[in-house]
């Protein structure tokens, strides 16, 4: 069962090192955009959780995602049209949906972060090696068969390169190690 | 499926996620720096392989680094000693410009000594705590989770600097 271990750890650096990135930056600074084309850090914080929900309500447990279902939409103050997979989680959006994105409640944000993350971890808990190994399918074609297993793993892969977008961005305001 | 499926998945993950984000930039963008204190992605690339390196062949296997069996700094053109770790803003802007098919070949090395030694690990070993040195306890399976973090975390910053070049998917 090490594999538990394995994505715990991997979670817990993965939780630390995104509140480190996020630690005192200003509203204004999380819709920072260095280009008109690229991401703030408001819509990447949204979007990487979303899909955990995603992941791990919606694909792995066949529920509605946590987002849905305790209405963190209204919450947060989101109101957008739902596309792409029937799921608004910020996949494929354009540069001007990424730059109209809802100005929201970071400490809703934070909450709905941490539901999220707590329903993964009771979540991974549970789960037998069978289950995790077992192939699946989802609405979206180009990643069947998937398995849990593989999920889990791209979460942490996904996660963290948006982390990575996040920790560069401060440091385009603020110079390094600020 | 156990943790080596999963540490594997993900490296093969972030490895095409990587070679996406590096395909056909001009050693112009490679070297390019949106800020005076943000890194360049020659730099994200060399430190990201030593950083494999470092994790998988100093503290897992206890032996010499790739990097330093291959003589791949005297091929290179970088320094011997260090992976990036620390560096100041000078010490970034002047890394010397190197071959970027060379530091792939260098980088592919170091994976083959990754897979191979995640091949033959046991669950046991990879457990057992060990001293780092520098941080709180830790052992092999921490270090190939804290590998998976942080890798993914400099690949996703080519990303951005690629996208603050091109704009969104150039």
């Amino acid at each position: 069962m090490y594999h538990r271990d394995l994505i715990r750890w991997g979670l817990e650096e993965t939780a630390r090192d995104m509140a480190q990135a996020l630690d005192g930056l200003t509203a204004e600074e999380r819709r920072h955009q260095p280009t008109p084309e690229a991401n703030h850090i408001d819509f990447i914080v949204w979007h990487l959780t979303r899909v955990e929900d995603m992941w791990i309500q919606q694909f792995a447990q066949g529920k509605p995602s946590i987002w849905e279902a305790d209405g963190w939409a209204e919450k947060a103050g989101f109101h957008h049209d739902k596309l792409g997979y029937g799921m608004d989680i910020g996949f494929g959006y354009t540069i001007e949906q990424v730059r109209d994105l809802p100005a929201y409640d970071h400490d809703v944000m934070d909450q709905y972060v941490s539901a999220v993350r707590q329903s993964t971890l009771a979540y991974l808990d549970a789960a037998t090696v069978e289950e995790l190994s077992a192939p699946r399918e989802v609405p979206v074609p180009q990643w069947n068969p998937f398995s849990v297993g593989f999920s889990l793993s791209r979460i942490l892969v996904e996660q963290n390169q948006h982390i990575g977008h996040i920790a560069y961005i401060r440091g385009m305001q603020r110079g390094i190690n600020k | 499926m156990d943790y080596r499926d999963i540490v594997r998945m993900a490296l093969a993950e972030y490895s095409e996620d990587m070679a996406r984000a590096l395909d056909g930039l001009t050693p112009k963008e490679r070297r390019f720096q949106p800020t005076l204190d943000s890194n360049h992605i020659d730099f994200l690339v060399w430190h990201i392989a030593r950083v494999e390196d470092g994790w998988i062949n100093t503290y897992a296997r206890r032996t010499q680094t790739v990097w330093e069996q291959g003589g791949w700094a005297g091929r290179l053109g970088l320094p011997e000693e260090g992976g990036g770790f620390g560096y100041d803003v000078d010490q970034i802007r002047s890394l010397p410009e190197y071959d970027p098919v060379l530091l792939t070949e260098y980088a592919q090395a170091v994976r083959e000594t990754t897979l191979a030694y995640l091949e033959q690990s046991t669950p046991e070993e990879i457990g057992r705590p060990r001293d780092v040195g520098w941080r709180e306890p830790y052992c092999v399976g921490s270090a190939l989770s804290h590998l998976l973090v942080e890798e993914c975390q400099h690949v996703g910053q080519i990303a951005y600097i690629r996208g603050v070049l091109r704009g969104l998917d150039g």
